[in-house]
């Protein structure tokens, strides 16, 4: 799973969980390619500096 | 090689939209193009035989990219319009309005097309499912009145079958193996799923071959055996396999075999690439040549490509990997399970609902499959000898 340390799965039913809602900086490309390989497209990012 | 000031890329779904966006993602400012044949804004097709089939979801809503998304990728999408040939020396693709597109790099990614039963064009009640259209059409044909039967045990033909029920009185497989996704899944996993089937109401006809199908004032009313049997049908839903959308590139100097053959690292001549469905290109860890029909792949894959089109130099060899949702089991597929593999429960227990299987070949681990545990089967992919 891309970005671990900002998502998880629920034991139960596999559903990805957010473990951290404003990764830092050293998380960012992490997070973008967990966004853009997402099969669910369940993950919306926005960006503010 | 130098980072291309230009890209093309021929066919605007999942691994044609994944290569754009990771081109932008990964830096790439030049001049981007995604070429593709349908009208619609990319939509994702997974949904096409759950959720846009039962009816749970608008069309709409399996759109792979909001407008604004797509807006700032800085893309020019030219949509409705398809590759009718290409020059893989000169870089060049003719569309079938008559225009030359030119870049310094293209990707192909068209995909693959449903392979028909011969002789039922035109056929009222027949259907093949791989677009927008297609789903539907077939779901408009779903009702509690009528007689559904699916031709084809693989993944596509099984889960139709599973989502049928919800709409429809009474829904036949029919396929060769001795029990639906075999090939896909193990032999194991395969009973399971059988009698899962069977229990919400499947009618099961395994390990028989169609021999046509029964038209009655140019509509489909059943589906003639191998055995002779005649079984009655509303509608047919046929799922037979697919062929590689490759009919454009004839002539086009590159080759083709069972898909676009690539090199590992996905490149089918300088300047070409392939990826997504009709990829077909040298898996290293696996030691052959491989083409791989599923939405993890075609995003991966897209990632691999954009990077090699930038100049990184590695490898795609990939833990092949796909879901299925059927009823209300996630199977999940990490690895490619093999017919003569021996298995292990090694998570959760069958008679539980849960489990987590692992397929192990010349002593080495060669898939995970996972049935309603996808954490636990996530985690165990790593065992894979290739991972
Ligand atoms: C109903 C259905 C359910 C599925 N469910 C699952 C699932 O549960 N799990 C899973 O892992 N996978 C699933 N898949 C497979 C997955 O959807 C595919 O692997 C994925 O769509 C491949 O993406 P692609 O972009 O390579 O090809 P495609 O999605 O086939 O896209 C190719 C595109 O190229 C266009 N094109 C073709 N020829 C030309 C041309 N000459 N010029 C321009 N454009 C052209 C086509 O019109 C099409 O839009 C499913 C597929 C279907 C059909």
């Amino acid at each position: 799973m891309a970005a671990p340390d900002v998502f998880d799965q629920r034991d139960e039913d596999g559903i990805v969980v957010l473990l951290d809602p404003s990764p830092g900086d050293e998380q960012l490309d992490a997070v973008r390619e967990a966004a853009g390989v997402c099969p669910a497209l369940a993950i919306e990012l926005s960006e503010t500096p | 090689m130098n980072a291309p000031a230009s890209v093309l890329v021929v066919g605007a779904s999942a691994a044609g939209l994944a290569t754009a966006e990771a081109l932008r993602r990964k830096g790439f400012e030049g001049r981007l193009t995604l070429l593709g044949a349908e009208a619609h804004l990319p939509y994702d097709r997974p949904p096409l035989s759950k959720q846009v089939l039962s009816g749970d979801w608008v069309p709409e809503r399996a759109r792979l990219r909001s407008e604004t998304t797509l807006s700032e990728l800085d893309i020019d999408l030219v949509l409705g319009e398809a590759a009718v040939s290409l020059d893989a020396a000169k870089r060049q693709v003719k569309t079938d309005r008559e225009r030359e597109l030119a870049a310094d790099a293209i990707v192909i990614a068209t995909g693959v097309r449903p392979r028909a039963l011969p002789g039922t064009a035109g056929l009222s009640g027949v259907h093949l499912l791989r677009t927008m259209e297609d789903a539907l059409a077939l779901q408009a044909e779903l009702t509690a009145s009528r007689r559904l039967v699916v031709v084809g045990d693989g993944v596509l033909g099984t889960e139709i079958a599973a989502t049928a029920t919800k709409r429809c009185g009474s829904v036949t497989l029919v396929g060769p193996q001795a029990a639906p996704m075999e090939q896909q899944i193990g032999a194991d996993t395969a009973k399971a799923l059988a009698a899962l089937h069977a229990e919400r109401g499947v009618d099961l006809r395994p390990g028989v071959g169609v021999d046509g199908l029964v038209e009655t004032g140019g509509s489909v009313s059943g589906v003639r055996l191998a055995t002779g049997e005649v079984l009655p049908a509303d509608a047919v839903v046929v799922s037979i396999g697919s062929m590689p959308a490759t009919e454009w590139l004839a002539g086009s100097g590159l080759r083709v075999e069972d898909g676009v053959v690539c090199d590992a690292h996905c490149r089918a001549a300088e300047g070409i690439w392939a990826v997504g469905d009709v990829a077909r290109w040298h898996h290293r860890g696996l030691g052959r040549s491989l083409r791989l029909e599923n939405r993890t792949n075609a995003t991966e894959q897209a990632g691999a490509v954009a990077a090699g089109i930038l100049g990184a130099a590695g490898a795609y060899e990939p833990v092949p990997y796909f879901w299925t949702d059927q009823f209300d089991v996630k199977i999940q597929v990490y690895g490619l399970p093999g017919p003569h593999a021996d298995t292990e429960v090694v998570e959760g227990d069958p008679a539980d609902g849960r489990f987590v299987l692992r397929c192990t070949e010349n002593g080495r681990v060669s898939a995970i499959v996972g049935w309603n545990m996808p954490k636990q089967a996530r985690l165990r992919r790593a065992e894979i000898a290739y991972a």
